[in-house]
C-alpha cells in the first residue's frame, strides 16, 4: 500500500470512528447530563467534518482535467435538477402524503405542532439535499460515459 | 477540435493508458481528447505535443 493509499485510508477510518462511536455511545448518552451529550455531539460531529474535508482536498488533488470537467458538469446542474425533481415530486399526491405523514408520525411522538413544523422544514430540506446528490452523482456518470464512448 | 493524437500512438505502438501514464492523466481523458469530445487544457496540449516530439499545431486542428 502506497503512503498516499495509507493517509487516504487513515482519514477515512477517521471519518467514521466519529459517528459510529456516538452511535455506539447512545445507550450511555442516554444517562448523562445534557452537557455531556451536546459536548460529545459537538465533537463527533467536528471530527466528521474535519476528516471529511481532509478527504475532499486529498481526492481533488487527484482529479485531472477531464474529472474536472465531469464535477463542473454534474454541480452546474445537479443542484439545479435535484431541486427542481422535489419541488416536482411535491405536486405529485402520493409523495406529499409521504412527507406528511412521516412529519406527524414522527411528531406524534414529541409531541408538539412545533416540533411537527420543524421536522416538515428539516425532511423537505433532506430531500432537498438528498436529490441534489443523486442528480449530481447520476450526471457525473452519464457525463463520464458520454465522454469517453469509443467511436463506432 | 480535432486531432491526430490517435494516429501517433498507433505509428509508435502506444496504447492510450501509455500515453495517459507519459502525460499524468487518466485514460478516459485521452479517449475524449482522442475522440474530440473534450479539448484539453493547453499545458496538457503542450505536453501531448512534448511526449510526440512534434508541435502543437502538428496534432490539433480547427474543426472545419
Amino acid at each position: 500500500m502506497t503512503s498516499d493509499r495509507r493517509i487516504k485510508t487513515a482519514w477515512t477510518g477517521l471519518m467514521l470512528v466519529f459517528p459510529v462511536s456516538f452511535l455506539i455511545s447512545l445507550p450511555w448518552l442516554k444517562e448523562q447530563p445534557e452537557t455531556v451529550v451536546h459536548l460529545f455531539g459537538g465533537i463527533a460531529a467536528t471530527g466528521t467534518v474535519v476528516s471529511s474535508f481532509v478527504l475532499a482536498v486529498l481526492k481533488d488533488q487527484d482529479l485531472d482535467e477531464w474529472h474536472r470537467g465531469a464535477a463542473r458538469f454534474s454541480n452546474q446542474w445537479g443542484w439545479l435538477a435535484g431541486g427542481g425533481l422535489v419541488a416536482i415530486l411535491q405536486g405529485i399526491p402520493a409523495f406529499r402524503h409521504l412527507v406528511s405523514s412521516t412529519t406527524s408520525g414522527i411528531a406524534e411522538r414529541a409531541g408538539s405542532s412545533d416540533q411537527q413544523i420543524l421536522f416538515a422544514f428539516l425532511l423537505g430540506f433532506m430531500a432537498v439535499i438528498l436529490a441534489q446528490m443523486l442528480c449530481i452523482v447520476l450526471l457525473n456518470h452519464g457525463w463520464r460515459a458520454w465522454m469517453s464512448r469509443e467511436e463506432p | 477540435m480535432k486531432n491526430k493524437i490517435k494516429v501517433l500512438r498507433a505509428e509508435r505502438g502506444w496504447s492510450q493508458a501509455t500515453l495517459a501514464g507519459m502525460v499524468g492523466v487518466s485514460r478516459n481523458s485521452i479517449v475524449s481528447i482522442e475522440n474530440g469530445r473534450f479539448d484539453p487544457s493547453l499545458p496538457l496540449a503542450f505536453a501531448i505535443a512534448d511526449v510526440f516530439g512534434l508541435k502543437i499545431e502538428e496534432i490539433f486542428f480547427r474543426k472545419a
